[in-house]
């Protein structure tokens, strides 16, 4: 008895048999065998379709290159928005760092028209000027991206962080040392009324993007601000009286 | 979190939700890899292209189909070039030979896995892709056709030689005890 061919055997492990073929099996032990064999070999190898136990992959490095913008030589211009884009976390930073001081320029802006207001002030501010023009000076003023050691995405962004524990230290001091004048309630009312609208403003939009950065940072800060001048405010009230409301 | 949020976080950029996927996927689209890289420390090479690609495509990614087969399938395309560049595989016709090639013992892998890598690797190229991409990773000769840039008939051929081979290779899993071979084994301590 002729057998079948070990090619069409092995091809029937998925394939049909033709009548002549299901009648040669029928009556070759031989070739049934062979063809459960065939079948069996499909079994195993479907069954090796199983996952690692541990990835070969590393996200540390993985997210570097994310964060890097490296990526070998991967097409990434498929006109899709890339967040780890080579230009714009750079772009971003610069954005992040005009916001920040812009705040801060509000905040230090604010306290200095009150120091002027009393020669004798201790900040020492030299001109009565606005948190925009505070800011701009500063900004004008700033260092390049290579004196900050900034070579990274992630270098800038502790850079950031650092920048922002101290411009909340500073708001902090300030609140606790700006004793100039006579506190004015109504001036602190006031400021917390604009920045709860710059609050919500800033949580609408984190709402609509929760991951970007810059406008975390943004409603983060704000909210710091809004927790220093609350700090005055109570800081106005007669001692006995709790603040419930601005 | 569901996958579409996951996704849509991923896409805006949040790295929480890329790790997230990262950490869901990789053992599934790593040992893809593996399988067809046959290679541990060029697997890793690889993978680590692979989900880069991922991760770049995801903006592209319209939820037709599972997250799962998306990157599946961005994972093989992107091993099987990265083996084309390195070892220029992709010629339509291979023959069967007896080359053997190392296989390295991996203790995560299943007896019956690693049996298949070990004999798998003894396969040429081409005749192991088909055989790995037909019958382990479910794809059709008409899909394997057009990553190969091979006929179907090709693929046919090269498969039905793998499994020929295989079934060799892997008598000792896939042969089932003949009567005689029972006898033969009961037989053999009292010679």
């Amino acid at each position: 008895m002729l057998h079948l061919d070990p090619d069409r055997l092995a091809a029937l492990a998925d394939e049909r048999a033709s009548a002549e073929e299901s009648a040669h099996l029928a009556a070759c032990a031989t070739c049934a065998s062979e063809l459960a064999a065939y079948r069996r070999l499909a079994t195993l190898a479907a069954q090796a379709r199983a996952p690692l136990a541990a990835p070969l992959s590393d996200w540390d490095a993985l997210s570097a290159e994310l964060t890097e913008g490296r990526g070998s030589d991967i097409d990434s211009a498929r006109g899709a928005r890339h967040w780890w884009g080579r230009g714009w976390p750079r772009v971003a930073l610069r954005a992040a760092a005009a916001v920040l001081l812009a705040a801060g320029g509000v905040l230090v802006g604010r306290a200095s028209v009150r120091q002027n207001a009393s020669p004798s002030s201790a900040m020492g501010a030299g001109s009565p000027a606005s948190g925009a023009q505070l800011a701009s000076t500063t900004a004008a003023g700033s260092e390049s991206p290579d004196s900050l050691h900034i070579l990274t995405v992630r270098d800038a962004l502790a850079v950031m962080q650092r920048a922002e524990n101290d411009y909340r230290t500073a708001a902090a001091f300030i609140a606790a040392h700006d004793t100039t004048g006579q506190p004015d309630p109504n001036r602190y009312r006031t400021r917390l009324a604009a920045l709860d609208k710059i609050s919500n403003a800033a949580l609408a939009a984190v709402n609509e993007a929760p991951s970007d950065p810059v406008l975390n940072q943004f409603l983060v800060s704000t909210n710091s601000t809004k927790a220093v001048t609350l700090q005055q405010l109570r800081r106005t009230l007669p001692t006995g009286y709790t603040l419930t409301s601005y | 979190m569901a996958d579409t949020l996951l996704i849509r976080r991923a896409i805006e950029g949040d790295e929480r939700a890329l790790r997230q996927l990262w950490s869901q996927y990789a053992p599934h689209i790593d040992a893809v890899v593996f399988r067809l890289a046959g290679d541990r420390d060029l697997a890793a090479d690889i993978a680590q292209e692979v989900w880069m690609q991922i991760f770049r495509a995801l903006p592209t990614f319209r939820g037709d189909a599972q997250f799962g087969t998306w990157a599946h399938r961005i994972a093989v395309n992107r091993t099987l070039n990265a083996l084309r560049k390195v070892r220029r595989i992709g010629k339509a016709e291979v023959d069967i030979d007896e080359e053997t090639a190392a296989v390295e013992n991996d203790s995560d892998r299943s007896f019956v896995a690693e049996s298949i890598e070990a004999a798998t690797a003894r396969l040429p190229e081409g005749a192991r892709t088909v055989f790995i991409l037909h019958d382990v990773e479910g794809y059709t000769h008409e899909d394997i056709a057009e990553e190969l840039g091979i006929t179907t008939g090709a693929s046919k051929s090269q498969l039905f030689k793998a499994r020929a081979k295989l079934r060799r290779l892997l008598a000792h899993l896939v042969d089932e005890p003949t009567p005689a071979t029972e006898q033969r084994r009961h037989a053999a301590p009292r010679s």
